[in-house]
């Protein structure tokens, strides 16, 4: 058995919902900005109200600027970023330094992005990034241990995020099942009459979307 | 040889890159916040030929055997002390000097396992010893990386060059750690990521697979050293790789607010139930003041002739020494004994008139408090500049392991000073660095 | 020579519950050719196990960690004592003597331990006669005065206000006799008749140590019994902790020594 201490244990969870919090996210976001091009200008409102952040920015202009790159923003791309990589940044000996490293260029992009005209060419290679750390993380980290911790952080991170902007019941249903597998394997504790509320929860229509963040937030 | 004769330095972008993709940095405070900085790195190696590096060798292994020796019989005969050989005075009233390990006999008797000695090049081509980093010394990750990746870049490089492999750090490191364990596990004790070398503690502890760790997460319970795992069961921790200074290592023993400490550590070690690594108080052996009397230990623990050269060094401390300091003050750097990392070194010529008078009553005042240095004439070495080549200011800081017998490692940091006129290449103060290369025939 | 029987006891009040208590006691007595200890008893409270130790400058201690919560926590030293067996210590490791020749952070001089010295210090027969008039000098000058300094006080603060307690006039003749060349050291023990711990000095003489307490102007005989000694109080702290909660800390101090009449 390896010797994982708590707080690294905690860290691991964390990368993994920060990490994964930045993809979907991320991606979200493209689609957003794409959208704003020419078909709704303040799209932004709905993207916001989504991912429940405030609507602090009040024009299109300053939440594409804003949104992503403003550290001074808790709920900026940066700022979960940056999250991810002081978690990550303490575990070098746990993951690895090639998985660590694309934490490190996803920094790197979104440093690029900020100073570039072409943005979304950036936070694609910043997306492309992130399944590379995912890619690194399965193939080269050797303890099963500290992968399913990961794994975890990144399966319960996706249901908050599924709930919160309302995904079909098909989608939340299969991620509450993969986080139910990936929970027990983890070999953290957590609260399995939660892992049975949401189980009830995704079958039960209309979705109880509320219900489902209230649950998954309490699980450890 | 000429620098365009590399291959590699085409790509020295990229190496550096790739240096900022594996997060090779080091964090510095400025204004009180926390910033980490990329070390530049210059293609050009440093190069030692084969033969040169055995005469090193000899004389490194030679210096820290002594300086082993040295510590050992500090805390506890001080036969060198009776026998007139380092007056009284240079231990007691020296900063590193620490009572509390007097009588305190370590695993297996080693004090100083990871060993940086700093060397510089005279023009003469001669190697003179600048100083002995017998506490925690840094800076060995970066090469071992940087080699990694120059290989990378440019593999044609190290088919035509025949070069020791410096990627063996991490497998030393490992030995010496074991070397000395008394039982359980092996732990790299950090005082976190806000740390200049945090990079270093993560990196080696990756490399040599030992654990690493925060204050917190150790424990002593008894007279033993613990971990606690993730199921709150302790597991036993029998050697620590501490990357903290002797201070801040138990604020039950020293620095009562240390928070990345562990209460009762020293204990523990005096008892001789957890290997520290350095020894706490090896600062007695490296302190600039005992380094005027290196040769005369070699000479008297091993009897033999030192192979490695001090810089000419005078101590104000003797009469006749300090007739000569005043003499010929301005021809000499005065360091103060008490200062590290590049401050407090001032060269005589540089004074104006009243901060020379001022420094010469100081050094009347605590003789003690300095010493005196010739200026050595550094033989430059070349880095690229904007695509040319230009002479700076280098230093080597060769690493010395010692388990059963001391062991050098064939590579090595070296450090440059980008301003022309610097003869400082702390990396605190500036500065990038180089591979060194150790040829291989 | 004397005998004794004798009481430690160090009692912390915590006005809220303290946990995870690290603790370093120095407060065990040792036989050694001055005194001869007998029927030492040791008690901690709450009971606990604790590990036993001795520090680089000889003295014993007791160091552990106290987990539960605890509003309360006590060691108790007892036992009997024969003191004045010797007039002085046998020093067994000549070669550490140089470091109680230097001055540490708190007995470092400034003006007033300064001027003092260049006023009374003469170069006695020996180093003992020289420490012994400058004791008896101090003695003339310096005031006792409990509550005028802090345990922090240094021995140049002490001195340039004139007044002090026992730890106090320690700290000033280990400036003094430093100054002087003379190795001293700082001794932590009980006093007959004192109702709290007591501090005096030992100074070195071709091999041996002698005891002096200036705090009453007398050469150490028989009426003290020593705990500990070091470069000055900071190595001879009798309680060290560190803890979690404990709120306001209150400690309570009982020392008893008295007579034995044979």
């Amino acid at each position: 058995m390896g010797i994982i201490t708590v707080e690294k244990t905690d860290r691991l969870f964390w990368l993994g919902r920060y990490t994964e919090r930045v993809y979907t996210t991320a991606r979200l976001y493209a689609k957003s900005y794409d959208h704003m091009i020419d078909v709704i200008a303040d799209d932004y409102k709905n993207f916001c109200s989504a991912i429940d952040i405030p609507d602090v920015y009040g024009s299109k202009e300053v939440f594409l600027e804003k949104y992503p790159f403003d550290e001074n923003d808790m709920n900026s791309l940066f700022s979960n970023l940056q999250r991810a990589y002081d978690n990550a940044i303490e575990l070098r000996y746990e993951i690895g330094s090639e998985a660590l490293a694309y934490i490190q260029l996803c920094i790197y992009d979104l440093q690029k992005a900020k100073e570039s005209d072409a943005p979304m060419l950036e936070i694609q290679s910043l997306i492309d990034h992130i399944m590379a750390f995912w890619g690194t993380a399965d193939d080269l980290i050797a303890s099963e241990q500290i992968r399913d911790i990961l794994k975890t952080g990144k399966r319960v991170e996706r249901i908050d995020l599924y709930a919160r902007l309302a995904f079909p019941a098909a989608d939340l249903k299969r991620e509450v099942n993969r986080m139910k597998f990936r929970i027990a394997k983890s070999h953290i504790s957590y609260k399995e009459s939660v892992v049975k509320n949401l189980e009830t929860l995704v079958e039960n229509e209309p979705m109880d979307y509320y219900g489902i963040v209230r649950e998954i937030e309490n699980i450890l | 040889m000429n620098f365009k004769d590399f291959e590699l330095c085409a790509h020295t972008n990229s190496i550096n890159e790739l240096l900022a993709r594996y997060g090779v940095k080091f964090g510095i405070y400025k204004n009180n916040t926390f910033h980490e900085r990329l070390f530049p790195f210059d293609a050009i190696p440093r190069i030692i030929e084969a033969d040169e590096f055995i005469q090193l060798e000899k004389g490194l292994k030679q210096r820290v055997k002594a300086l082993n020796l040295f510590i050992k019989d500090i805390y506890s005969d001080k036969k060198i002390v009776k026998d007139n050989i380092v007056p009284e005075d240079f231990i007691f009233a020296s900063s590193g000097y620490m009572p509390e390990c007097e009588g305190i006999m370590p695993s297996k008797g080693v004090y100083s396992h990871i060993s940086g000695i700093d060397l510089v090049q005279g023009k003469n081509k001669e190697w003179y010893i600048l100083e002995d980093n017998l506490r925690v010394p840094s800076g060995a990750s970066y090469p071992m990386i940087a080699r990694q990746l120059c290989r990378k870049s440019s593999p044609k490089t190290f088919e035509t060059y025949h070069l020791e492999d410096n990627r063996d750090y991490a497998k030393m490191l490992r030995k010496t750690l074991d070397y000395v364990n008394v039982e359980g596990h092996t732990v790299i004790l950090t005082p976190g990521r806000y740390n200049s070398a945090y990079f270093e503690h993560s990196y080696l502890a990756e490399q040599t697979g030992a654990h690493l760790v925060t204050g917190q997460d150790l424990f002593v319970e008894g007279d033993k050293l613990y971990y606690k795992n993730y199921n709150g069961e302790k597991e036993r921790v029998g050697a620590v790789y501490r990357r903290i200074s002797d201070d801040y290592l138990d604020p039950m023993n020293f620095v009562a607010d240390s928070v990345i400490g562990v209460p009762h550590l020293f204990d523990v070690y005096r008892k001789g139930n957890v290997a520290l690594l350095n020894a706490p108080g090896n600062g007695v052996a490296d302190d600039k003041g005992i380094y005027y009397f290196v040769p005369k230990m070699i000479r008297y623990y091993l009897e033999e002739e030192p192979i490695l050269q001090n810089a000419p060094t005078y101590l104000p401390f003797y009469e006749e020494d300090r007739k000569y300091v005043l003499e010929h003050f301005d021809d000499l750097v005065l360091k103060d004994v008490a200062e590290a990392g590049g401050y407090g070194v001032v060269f005589g010529n540089s004074l104006t008139k009243e901060e020379k008078e001022k420094f010469i009553k100081m050094l009347k005042e605590e003789p003690r408090r300095f010493i005196a240095q010739e200026v050595i004439d550094f033989l430059d070495i070349d880095i690229m500049e904007k695509g040319e080549a230009v002479p700076r200011k280098a230093d080597l800081r060769a690493f010395v392991l010692t388990s059963d017998e001391p062991v050098v490692w064939k590579s090595g940091l070296t450090r440059f000073s980008r301003n022309p006129d610097s003869f400082i290449v702390n990396s605190s103060q500036g500065g990038g660095f180089k591979d060194t290369w150790v040829l291989s025939q | 020579m004397k005998k004794f029987k004798f009481l430690y006891q160090m009692k912390l009040d915590f006005s809220i519950d303290a946990t995870n208590h690290s603790y370093t006691l120095k407060c065990i007595p040792q036989s050694d050719i001055r005194q001869q200890l007998h029927h030492i008893e040791m008690e901690l409270l709450p009971s606990m196990s604790y590990q036993e130790a001795m520090d680089s400058f000889g003295n014993a201690y007791i160091f552990g960690r106290y987990i539960p919560p605890h509003n309360e926590f006590k060691i108790q030293v007892s036992g009997e004592v024969d003191t004045g067996l010797q007039p002085y210590l046998i020093e067994e490791k000549p070669q550490n003597v140089g470091m109680f020749r230097i001055q540490t952070p708190c007995t470092t001089p400034g003006t007033a331990i300064q001027t003092f010295f260049e006023e009374n210090y003469v170069r006695g027969s020996n180093p003992l006669n020289c420490a012994i008039d400058l004791m008896h000098k101090l003695y003339n000058v310096f005031t006792y005065e409990t509550g005028s300094t802090r345990v922090e006080s240094t021995a140049e603060e002490a001195m340039a206000q004139g007044k002090g307690v026992c730890q106090d006039y320690s700290h000033i003749m280990l400036s003094l006799c430093r100054k002087a060349g003379i190795p001293a050291r700082y001794v932590v023990g009980m006093l007959e008749g004192e109702g709290a711990s007591h501090a005096w000095i030992e100074i070195y003489q071709d091999g041996k140590w002698y005891g002096l307490d200036p705090t009453n102007n007398l050469v150490v005989d028989d009426i003290h019994m020593k705990i500990s000694h070091g470069r000055d109080y900071k190595d001879c702290a009798i309680n060290k902790g560190l803890l979690c909660g404990g709120g306001y800390q209150k400690q309570s101090v009982i020392v008893v020594m008295e007579e034995l009449l044979q």
